[in-house]
């Protein structure tokens, strides 16, 4: 008579559904990419023109040309790599699973819409990363969507997805705080003793946020 | 804190994805689990005795 707790096999142990996981990061990283390419060509195409580029229409309509070459080929990659996905097996998920992923995706939709706004509101130009000014309609609206918007969706997805997922969020949101009341003093410090410029708090910000999502997605996947 | 999940989930031919399913949880925190890294919460420990069908101290050992 044989023994299941002893026999079992580690590869039978081990097995899971098909996992079109790799799929997903593809297109995911694909439809990133495009949008980078958006805003990167914007931004050149914005800066040459500033430059003066607009009395060589030949060199502008070749930056015009490349420009639409490269998002284009993206664009039709990421829309391969979509098809592919949509014609893979799909992956088990549980409804909390799927639910949270739903919400997350609209955030990052939203997000990206968001960066793309402000981006663009600009009266000196097409940039992601800087403090310059911006028009008040669309700070307004970039103002109600992330507080708005975005506490209601963090509620979502918090009431949404599982125990796990929540603790490797609080494991982040722990180890930021930390890192927030590490950082924040010592730049201020720093910066009165003249040894750092003065403090951004988009900056502190970022950092904060690479941190926790570090450590939700360490406590989450590995 | 040790299980025999694993096991258990292996005698019902069940793919860590399945057993997701049936605790409405994702298959990492089936994963977490297995592997010791997260502790359940009692609410999942009975959803678990109950879907196995065995005491909670037949799944986890609390024993070091």
């Amino acid at each position: 008579m044989t023994n299941p707790e002893t026999d079992l096999k580690e590869a039978d142990v081990n097995m899971t559904s098909s996992n079109p996981g790799s799929s997903k990061f593809t297109f995911a990283a694909l439809v990133f990419v495009t949008f980078v390419a958006v805003i990167f060509g914007a931004g050149v195409v914005a800066g040459f023109t500033d430059a003066g580029g607009g009395d060589r229409p030949d060199v502008l309509f070749g930056i015009y040309a490349v420009w639409v070459a490269v998002v284009g080929g993206l664009a039709f990659l990421a829309a391969r790599s979509w098809s592919r996905l949509m014609k893979a097996p799909k992956e088990m998920l549980s409804r909390s699973t799927r639910r949270s992923r739903n919400v997350l995706y609209a955030a990052l939709v939203v997000s990206a819409g968001l960066g793309a706004l402000l981006s663009m509101a600009q009266p000196e130009g097409t940039s992601i990363f800087t403090n310059g000014p911006l028009a008040v309609f669309p700070a307004l609206v970039a103002i109600m969507v992330w507080t708005v918007g975005g506490s209601i969706t963090t509620l979502m997805w918090w009431r949404m997805t599982d125990e796990h997922d929540r603790a490797s969020y609080e494991a982040g949101a722990n180890v930021a705080v930390h890192a927030y009341l590490f950082i924040a003093p010592s730049w201020w410090v720093a910066t009165r003793a003249g040894l750092l410029p003065e403090q951004d708090p988009m900056v502190v910000m970022l950092i904060v946020a690479a941190i926790w999502s570090a450590v939700w997605f360490y406590r989450k996947y590995l | 804190m040790k299980n025999r999940l694993k096991v258990l989930r292996a005698m019902r031919d069940w793919s860590q994805a399945e057993l997701a399913m049936h605790l409405d949880v994702s298959r990492q925190a089936v994963n977490a689990i297995e592997t010791g890294k997260h502790d359940p919460s009692l609410p999942l420990a009975f959803k678990l005795a109950r879907l196995f069908e065995m005491p909670i101290e037949e799944i986890f050992d609390d024993q070091p």
